[in-house]
Parts: structure tokens; sequence; C-alpha cells
């Protein structure tokens, strides 16, 4: 059946199944990590402008907190159903556990269309959300976090309504909250961030001249835009080409980085920028360069095009740039993935600092956020390599292997398994 | 009558107090003839039941006899009436009376003037401008006489459309008319016309704030800018005096030729000079304008007619105004001379003929406006402009009102709001839900987004179009920054749009957006709006758009027409070809869409079919297909070809519909979404695609099509049967690898091949909810 091929929770449980392979779990281990520990589904009445009541489903699924309190961001989405929260909230599982920060999975969403909601009546339904689950929220129990069409207003929003309800000052309930209640620095660019530190180490493994280093970035929007600054910036390395919905340019000796942000944020696009020529997005991942940031779109990189990637790294900074057959192609041509839950897992890292902040009600500087977020990349990247190279599997599977056995460890000690 | 309250009737005439008598003086200050007075008096005392003529007719005798004189009868019957008149009516009301008497003297003068063909036009201006002079007073003239001169005059000085005038004769006063003849720059002793353009600003205006019963809720709001109008004889004089007359029978040549005369008669128009009379009129009016920047607008006698509106099609010109009297002579006479040049251009030929338009002389009359806006560094431009539509044809949600309209909103002048240019973005506003957007994260509201004003830059006399950013910058020193742009730009933190208390000294790229999002969230702007539209709308009895600018808190209507979409395919009316054989259709619509709409001969369709679709089993292949059909996309570039799949096209979820991108559609002339019931799902369609503002730009149509309604027709056996052209467009080792594995799902109908050398007509009949596709 079609629908059930392509249904996300069955992915995400068989990709964990490919981990517990290669790690040997026990099935009781296995059955408990295959499952949610804990769902919630609630019916949200909400009073709209004209004065009729609209009622929505609402979502919060708490995978598995044995490694701590649960995170992950809220969707609203039109099509946000159950199983791809579940999915979600797997793979945010295994992000915590690969960056090694003490939280858990979770992930929520609300099935509505934003773009038909008012303010107001984005405001009452995300004031609506949290009466609905505000009990199993908390900076012990699970901390929620912005996702698709969910803004740091309605983060603030919902702060608010948990604060009221409890009557005290909770700033950690929630994170990607604007900086002036609470927010932390560095959110802005933490994704890209944390991929260009993974970059650096790859590098260093892989032997590559930082210096001597190409790259070319599909997806100039705010993290291929950082992509490509912070590479600049940390490692020296040129980006040749970069690309959006509506064309790329390249030059092999070069963009003059700064500048293409400015036209792109000038212009709303890269193309027509001086200087260099265009380039479609197809023949951008083709291009013959050190790195390639795949950071907009899913299902870039494919069965039919993965065999002529030429780039010696892949970094996903997007969610699922690549199919599971072109992972295959990759890691058989010898192109190093950076699979994109180890990739982008800045973002969680800073959301996680966040919440640190908001404990101690002190907040760090710029700079230390920058240090500490560094750390916990290299740390996780260089865990992931060497299980890539002492049991012979892409960094994507390694990167599973090694979450799902930290989770699966937590679980043992608590004597649940 | 008494505004103090006290009893009228008591009225003691051996008291009447000195007022009246001075009253008495005042009608007779000079020589009139008391007859004119009389016969309204008359009327007002029958209205009111004071008076019976045919008491009076018995009675005047008998005063006349009382008093001996019975030779003059008739002086005793005005006696009477004036004595009836000062008895029961106070002296305010005695006033009016007066000068209702004196208006009706001169409308009479007029209207005997008129009746004679060759009336003497300058006489009838004198008589208007004593009419207009004289107080508007609290009582009006009969209405059979005040009509029946406005629709002469309207005829013969502004517009003779028999629907313009039949909507005009109810709001154009003879003041108004009056105020537009003493603006009209034209031959003495003649009657131009001031064209269709000019006529539907004044008469929109007019509905809005009418001279007489006037409307303190738009007049608080709006506020006319100077307009002058150069009337149609001084089009013929031009004519006449370059001995250009062969011009007009050019258009009866076929387009080829048309064509090949144009550089030539271009130059020859260029060379062209205006009878000194005409330019001294012109410099005269350059003296009243000043030195403001001007518009100068073609207003031709068919331009904004019913029926027939030449959107766009004569040229219009911004000038700077600047410079030397003479300098300033130049520039206008120069840019008059382009625009009567525009209506011998190529495309508005073949436009006039496929309209059945070619036989009627055309004539070009000219509006010279003000331009709205205010002197900002060294440019000058309003604070926003835009277009407006009574009906909104983009209803993409449900809280969306078809009826309560759509604007397109832009900072500085309403050039880009008006033309598509494609990659920068006006503001689309809903007027029932104006913040929503269909564009749902930030990301994407940033990018659909105005990012260049159209500004006229008084240096170098010119219109250039500035970065917002750089204007702004530029421009901080002249402005007060929260009260010009606070309403249309927001400032972006934490990925958001925000309105903070303090405004940025330097604006970055990327840190602000055109937003609009305050004027929006004060709801009072959207409401006015909807208010109007929807009174221009009843007033002229079909939907209307308008073209406005906004300034000072003062809005602006300059051009109000019949609803034209903005659109190559819109219609007011689409009527659906009769009898059409059922064999021949492919599907018809009962739903989910607005506007009326027609396009014809269309060769091509890409048809993703949805059995097909729901078959692929894995995400790789549904990824294919979006490619493919990028791929037809491009291949098809210079054809006239539609788009049908099933669900929603564009969406993230690849089980919905085919993931494509705007650059996989974009030269596509119309989107179908098929929403059709398969066994695992009923596809959801829906106009809010991300890339919604593309299409809107693009004019690119959107459908949905329900086969599953009842009465409806979905010929889904032709569409899986016809066989694919796409090995035409493509070399065959390609089309085998990559697209013939793929025929059952994703194919390129060529009806010209599948349909018997027959093409698709595609009508859409919004205001009946019927559309149909079909084969002729």
């Amino acid at each position: 059946m079609s629908n059930e091929q392509l249904n996300p929770f069955a992915i995400a449980q068989s990709q964990l199944d490919t981990a517990a392979d290669i790690l040997g779990l026990d099935d009781s281990t296995r059955q408990l990590l295959r499952e949610p520990m804990r769902e919630f589904v609630v019916t949200i009445p909400v009073k709209m402008d004209d004065g009729s009541t609209k009622v929505f489903k609402g979502y919060r699924v708490q995978y598995n907190n044995s490694r701590g309190p649960t995170k992950g961001g809220l969707r609203w989405h039109p099509d946000e159903n159950i199983d791809t929260v579940r999915a979600l909230a797997a793979w945010m599982t295994w992000k915590t556990a690969i960056v090694d920060i003490p939280l858990g999975g979770g992930k929520g969403g609300v099935t509505c269309n934003p773009k038909e909601l008012s303010e107001t009546e984005k405001e009452r339904l995300a004031r609506g959300y949290i009466r609905a689950v505000g009990k199993i929220l908390g900076v012990t129990q699970d901390v929620p976090a912005p996702d698709v069409y969910t803004t740091p207003q309605i983060m603030a929003w919902m702060m608010d309504e948990y604060e009221t309800l409890r009557g005290e000052a909770h700033p950690g309930v929630i994170t990607g909250k604007p900086i002036g209640i609470g927010g932390s620095q560095g959110r802005g660019d933490a994704t890209a961030r944390g991929g260009v530190y993974t970059v650096r180490e790859a590098f260093k493994a892989l032997n590559i001249d930082a210096s001597k280093a190409t790259c070319a970035i599909q997806g100039f929007g705010n993290a291929g835009q950082h992509a490509a600054k912070i590479s600049k910036e940390l490692l020296g390395m040129k980006t040749v080409a970069a690309s959006d919905s509506k064309g790329g340019v390249y030059n092999k000796n070069g963009l003059d980085v700064d500048a293409l942000v400015e036209h792109k944020l000038k212009t709303g696009s890269v193309v027509g920028f001086s200087g260099a020529d265009s380039i479609s997005n197809e023949d951008l991942l083709e291009l013959d360069t050190t790195v390639i940031f795949p950071a907009a779109l899913e299902n870039v990189i494919t069965g039919s095009n993965a065999k002529n990637i030429k780039a010696n790294i892949v970094c996903e900074l997007a969610n699922g740039p690549s199919t599971p057959d072109a992972d295959d192609i990759l890691y058989d041509n010898g192109v190093f993935v950076i699979p994109d839950f180890l990739a982008n897992a800045g973002g969680v890292t800073v959301s996680y600092f966040e919440q640190v902040q908001n404990t101690y009600n002190y907040y760090w500087t710029l700079e230390q956020i920058h240090e500490q977020l560094d750390r916990k990349m290299t740390h996780a990247f260089k865990g992931t390599y060497e299980v890539s190279k002492s049991k012979s599997i892409n960094m994507r599977k390694a990167a599973y292997v090694i979450s799902v056995d930290r989770v699966a460890k937590a679980c043992k000690l608590r004597g649940w398994v | 009558m008494d505004t103090n309250g006290t009893d009228t009737n008591s009225t003691d005439t051996s008291g009447m107090d000195i007022e009246k008598h001075l009253l008495y003086q005042h009608l007779f200050r000079e020589e009139v003839n008391i007859q004119d007075f009389i016969k309204t008096f008359q009327a007002i005392l029958e209205r009111d039941g004071l008076l019976d003529s045919l008491e009076l007719e018995s009675r005047a005798p008998c005063l006349a006899r009382e008093f001996e004189d019975e030779e003059n009868c008739e002086k005793y019957h005005n006696a009477y009436v004036i004595k009836t008149i000062f008895e029961n009516y106070e002296r305010e009301d005695i006033l009016d009376y007066i000068n209702l008497a004196q208006k009706e003297k001169l409308a009479r003068k007029i209207w005997n003037h008129l009746q004679n063909e060759n009336y003497n036009s300058e006489e009838v201006k004198r008589l208007l401008s004593d009419f207009s002079r004289l107080p508007i007073g609290r009582s009006q003239l009969s209405e059979n006489l005040a009509i029946g001169i406005r629709v002469n005059l309207i005829n013969d000085f502004i517009n003779n459309n028999l629907h313009f005038v039949g909507i005009a004769k109810n709001y154009i006063t003879m003041r108004d008319i009056n105020d537009i003849i003493k603006r009209i720059i034209g031959a003495s002793n003649s009657r131009g016309k001031i064209g269709g353009k000019s006529a539907g600003m004044l008469l929109a205006n007019r509905v809005l704030m009418p001279a007489i019963q006037r409307r303190p809720e738009y007049e608080e709001f709006m506020k006319e800018t100077t307009s002058y109008f150069i009337d149609s004889r001084i089009f013929s004089v031009f004519i006449e005096h370059n001995s250009l007359e062969e011009v007009h029978s050019l258009k009866y040549l076929d387009h080829d030729d048309i064509d090949k005369q144009q550089e030539v008669l271009y130059a020859s128009f260029l060379r062209a000079t205006f009878p000194q009379w005409v330019m001294t009129k012109f410099r005269t009016l350059l003296r009243e304008l000043n030195d403001t920047p001007l518009i100068i607008r073609s207003s031709s006698l068919l331009e904004d007619n019913f029926g027939a509106p030449f959107y766009g099609k004569y040229d219009s010109f911004f000038i700077a105004n600047q410079g030397s009297e003479d300098e300033r002579l130049d520039e206008l006479v120069e840019t008059i001379k382009k625009v009567y040049y525009s209506i011998f251009r190529t495309s508005v030929i073949a436009y006039r003929r496929d309209k059945n338009l070619l036989d009627f002389k055309e004539i070009m009359c000219i509006l010279v406006q003000k331009v709205v806006g205010k002197q900002y560094g060294k440019y000058w431009f309003p604070a926003f402009a835009g277009v407006a539509f009574s009906r909104n044809i983009y209803t993409w949600n449900e809280k969306i009102r078809e009826e309560e309209g759509m604007l397109r909103l832009v900072m500085g002048l309403g050039t880009r709001a008006v033309d598509r240019v494609g990659d920068d973005y006006p503001r689309i506003v809903s007027l029932s839900a104006p913040l929503l957007r269909p564009e749902g994260s930030f990301e994407d509201q940033f990018k659909y987004s105005q990012r260049y004003v159209d500004v006229l830059n008084l240096e170098n006399r010119s219109i250039e179009s500035v970065h917002f950013v750089d204007l702004i910058n530029e421009i901080r020193d002249t402005i007060d920054p929260h009260a010009d742009f606070s309403y249309a730009v927001s400032q972006i933190e934490d990925e958001q749009f925000v309105n903070p208390l303090l405004v940025p000294g330097r604006y970055e790229y990327g840190s602000a957006a055109i937003t609009f999002d305050t004027l929006l969230r004060d709801k009072k702007f959207c409401r006015r709006m909807i208010a109007l539209l929807n009174e221009l709308e009843t007033v002229y009895k079909t939907p209307v758009d308008i073209e406005f600018a906004y300034q000072d808190e003062k809005f602006y209507l300059l051009q109000c027409r019949p609803l034209f979409q903005n659109s190559t395919y819109f219609q007011k009316e689409v009527s659906i070809p009769r009898n059409l054989p059922e064999e021949d259709i492919l599907f018809t619509v009962r739903r989910g869409f607005s506007g009326n709409v027609i396009v014809e001969d269309i060769r091509y369709m890409i048809y993703v079919d949805a059995d097909g679709y729901a078959s692929l089993s894995t995400e790789h292949e549904k990824l294919h297909i979006a490619r493919l059909v990028g791929l037809f996309n491009r291949k098809l570039k210079n054809e006239k070809f539609i788009l049908m799949g099933p669900g929603r096209w564009g969406s993230n979820n690849i089980n919905l519909g085919v993931k494509v991108s705007y650059g996989d559609i974009n030269n596509s002339r119309m989107i179908i979404e098929v929403a059709k019931k398969t066994a695992d799902y009923v596809p959801e369609v829906s106009y809010g695609t991300h890339f919604f503002q593309d299409l809107v730009e693009a004019d690119i149509i959107y459908l949905p099509v329900y086969p599953d309604d009842e009465e409806v027709i979905y010929q889904e056996d032709f569409l899986k049967s016809a066989p694919t052209a796409a090995d035409d467009f493509l070399d065959t080792g390609r089309y085998k690898q990559e697209v013939a594995p793929y025929d059952h799902v994703v194919k390129l109908i060529d009806f010209r091949n599948a349909g018997a050398e027959r093409l698709l007509q595609m009508y859409l009949d919004a205001d009946n909810k019927h559309g149909v596709a079909f084969l002729q």
C-alpha cells in the first residue's frame, strides 16, 4: 500500500530497526523505542472573530523521556496528524541524544491552517492549546519550541498562558522566545553554525585543507546565508554557488558572500547578482565543490541524481534532503554525508541553552553560546565519525546507532527494560 | 419655517418687522422681472397648501376692483402672492425662496439655449457661471429641469456614452459642470469632450462627495487632486494644424502595414506643433499649476467606457514639471504629443479591431493632474497608492468574501500596483480579512513583499525605482519617520514583523519590510474601502475597479471604471455557449471559483492522472513526476497550455498533490486541481499555496474541479486515453528513458491531435457558478 510506505512514522520505525539490528538490541527495548511513551490528543474549542466557535485537534507526543524532559517543536499545519507528530517526536529523541543534551524527544502540533487565522484567533488557539496540554508541560517534563508556522510571538503567548495557569514565572517552559522575554542569544544562526562546526571536524577527519575548500549552497534562506558567512568566517572556505527558488548563481573563483547576502535581502533572490553566472538548482548540486549544503528543501538528492554528486561532503542543513536510495549511492561513491539530525542539531542545542539560562535566570554572552555550541557539536561529530569508521557504516546509520544506544542505555539504567 | 420656535401663524402685518421690509428691498434691489419670482413663490405656496391657484384666480380681480384698478389685475395677483409669502415664512426661508427663484430663472435660460442645436456655448458657460455664483441654498431646482439641463451639458462637455450619462445625471450637478468647464482647455465657442477617463474620475468623486447633500463620512477621508482637461477639440486642431488627417484611416490597413509606419508616424507626431493660441493656453495652465509634478494621462473618448475598458492600452506619463517655464512648457507639449500618438499604435488598433470598435472615430483627450504626494528630499511620491476592486476574485479562503473586494497596495507611485512587475510584489489585501496572507511563514511573507518604490526624481526629472531601505535612509532627514512610513514599513525582529516604538537610525536590507500591517490593523481604512467600493458598484450597477493614492491622511480617487480584473482573461460577463454537444465537453464546474474568465484556443494540457499518481509507490517516483511537469513547462514556454492534476499542486505533502515549485508551472495559463475522491483520501484543494502570489502576478488562473459533484461532466476517459505528445518535444533517448515509463501518470495532451483538430476552450461564468471546458 503506497501510503503505508510513505507514512512518516513507519519510516521512523524502520530507521530505528536498522540501528537496533546493528546494535543487536533486545526485543523489549526495541519494542519500547518503537512506540511513543505518552501521547495526548486534545480538542481545542476556539472562539473565532465572527463569533462562531471552531474546534481544533491538537497533539503532544512525548516519545521518550529516559534521558530527561522531552523537547520538541509545535507545528501548526493543515496536514498535521498524529503519525507526523509521532515520527518527528522520535527524530527529536535521536537528535537530543546525538548532541548528548540531557533531554528526551517530543513533538506537538495542531491541525489548522494558520494562513486562515487572524492574529487574535492565533492567540486564542495558542492559549487554548496550553490550557489543554499545560499540565504535562514544564521545564521538568516537556518543553515545546517553534516549528512549522509557529513563531516567537506564539511561543510568548503560550509561555504567558502557562505562567498564568501556574501563577509563577516559568520562562523555561518554552524555548524560541523573543530575546526580550527570556530568549537566548545566538538562536538565529545556531543551525548553520552547528553545521559548519561539523564540516570543520569532517575536514580534519578527512584531511581536507579548509583554506582550499569550496562550497555550494542550495537554498539561500536564513540557514543557507548563515552557512555561507560562517564557513568563510570560521574556515576561510569559499562559497562558489548559491541558489533559491528563483534560480542560482555561480562563480568558480568564489562569490562575495557578504555582497550576495545583501543582494538577496535587497532583491529577494540571489538571481541577478553581478559577477556570477547563472546556474540551475539541479546543476548546482552536481558542481565539483568540496562541500554542498542542501539548506532548504526535502528530497533534492534522489536515486536519480545521487550518482552525479561530485562533492566530498554533503552537510544536510535542511531536514531530509536525501532520499534513502540516494544515501546508499552516496556512500558507495565515497561522498561523506553529515546527516540532517546531526548537521542541524545546533538549533535544538541552543534551545537547550535557552532553557538552562532560564533556569539559572542568568544569561550568557554570544561568545559563551558559540563556545558551548562548538563543544557539543564537535563532540557529537567525533562520536559519530568513530562509530561510522569502526562499524563501517555511513554517518547517518552511525548517528542513529549512537543515539539509539544512548537512549536504550538510559532506559536500562532506569530499570525500564 | 421658524427657527425660533414661535408660532408662525400669528403673523401681524401691522407689526411686520423691519427685517421683512428689508427683504422687500432685497427682492426689488435691481431691475428685475417680478414675474420670475411669482412663479417660484406660487409653486411653494401651493406645495405647502397656503394658496389655491383657482382661488387666487378669482381673488385677484376682486382685489383689483377693491382698489379700482381693474386694468392691472396681474399686479394684485402678484401682490397677493408676495404678501402670502411674507406673512407665512421666516426670513431665512424667504431668502432661500428668493435664491431659488433666481436659480430657476437662470436655469430656464440655460435650458432654452440648450434647445437650439447650434447654441452659443460661451453664453451657456456665462449663464452657468452666474448660476454657480448663487448660493446652493436649501431649496433645489425641480428635478426634471435640473436633470434635463445636466443631461445636455454632460453630453456636450463631458461624455456622451449613454450608460455614463444615465448615472452621471444624478450626481454631476450644474455647479460641477461649471467647475469642470473652467478647467477645460479647449477652443473658444466650441464644445469639446474630455474623454472617458476624466469622466470616470469626476463621476466617482461626485458619487462619493456630491456638491449638494454633502457626505461628511467621505469628505473627511477623501480629497480631490487638481485636474485640468485638454479637450477633444484641441486634438482635432492639432491634427488639422499639422495636416495629419490621414492618420485616421491608418487603422484600416493590415497589421504589418500599420507596424511598418509606426516609426515614421511617431517622429511626425513629435515634430508636429500646436497653434500659438493653444500654446498660450498651455502656458497659462502651467502658471496655475506651478511646478508641482504632473501626470499627463490619456483620456480618449473610448477609454474607460462601459464595455471595453482600454486598460493600459494608451500611455500616461509622469512629468517632473521642474525648471524654467519654457522648459516646463516643452516637456508638457512633448508629453501631450506622445499621448496623442498612442491611439495610433499597432497594438491599440488590433485591440479595437478585436472589440469591433474600429469604425469609431477615436479622439484623444488629456487629463492633466497634479501627482498626489509630497516632496521628500529630491523625490516626489505619495505615501501609498494602489488599485482596488469591488470584487475579490481570489477567494482563497472562506473568510474572504468576494463582494468585499480587494486591494493591491504599494508604497510610492501606484505604477507598481497597476502593472505586474514579476519579481516584486504589491501587498494584496482581501478587504474582508485584511491581515490574512496566503503566505504562511515569515520567510515567505518577506519574500512576497514590495522592495522597490516608484518615485519621481525631481533632480533628473524621471521616474525611478528605488529600494525602500535606500529611499528611507536617504530621505530620513526630511520625514517624520513615525508619521510617514510606519503604517507601511514593519521592522524585523526574531523573524517576525514588528512595529517598535523606536525607529532605527538607519535601515538595513533585511531589517525591515513593507507590510502595511499598521495600516491594515486599523480597521477604519479597510471598512471605508469596502463601503466606498460597494457604493460605487451599486451606483454603476456593475463591479468596478479604481486607482487611488494616499497622502497626509487623505484618500484620492484617481480613476474609476467598470471592473476589468487587471488580467488578460477576466471578463465583466461571460455567457457560456449554449447547446454544446455533451461529447465536446471535457468537464464542467459548479463551485470553487470566482471571476468570469475566458481562455480560448488552448492547444496543450499537461495532465497528471489521479489514479496513476496514487499508484506510484515511492516518494522518488512521485518527485520524478514533479520534475517531468517542470520539464514540459519549460518545453512549452511559447505555447498556450494549461495544467491539470490531482489535489493540491505544490503541496509539501507529496501524497496530496504533485510537489512542483513555481518554476515548474510558470508558463502555464491555468492550473486546475482535480479534487477526486480516491480510495484513501479526498484531496483538499487550496488556493493558498505558497506561491499564490506568483500565480497572481503571472496571471495564472486557478480552478478546482470536483468530478464527484452532482450534475457535472468530467470526461476522465478522454484524458486517460489521449495519447501523449511528449515525444514531439524531447529527443527519443530522453523520452524513452525518463518520460515513457510514466506516460500513464503524466502526459502532454495535444488537443489538435487528441481532439480531432479542435482546441480547448474554457468559459467560466462566476455569476451563475457555471464553468465549462469544451473542444471546438
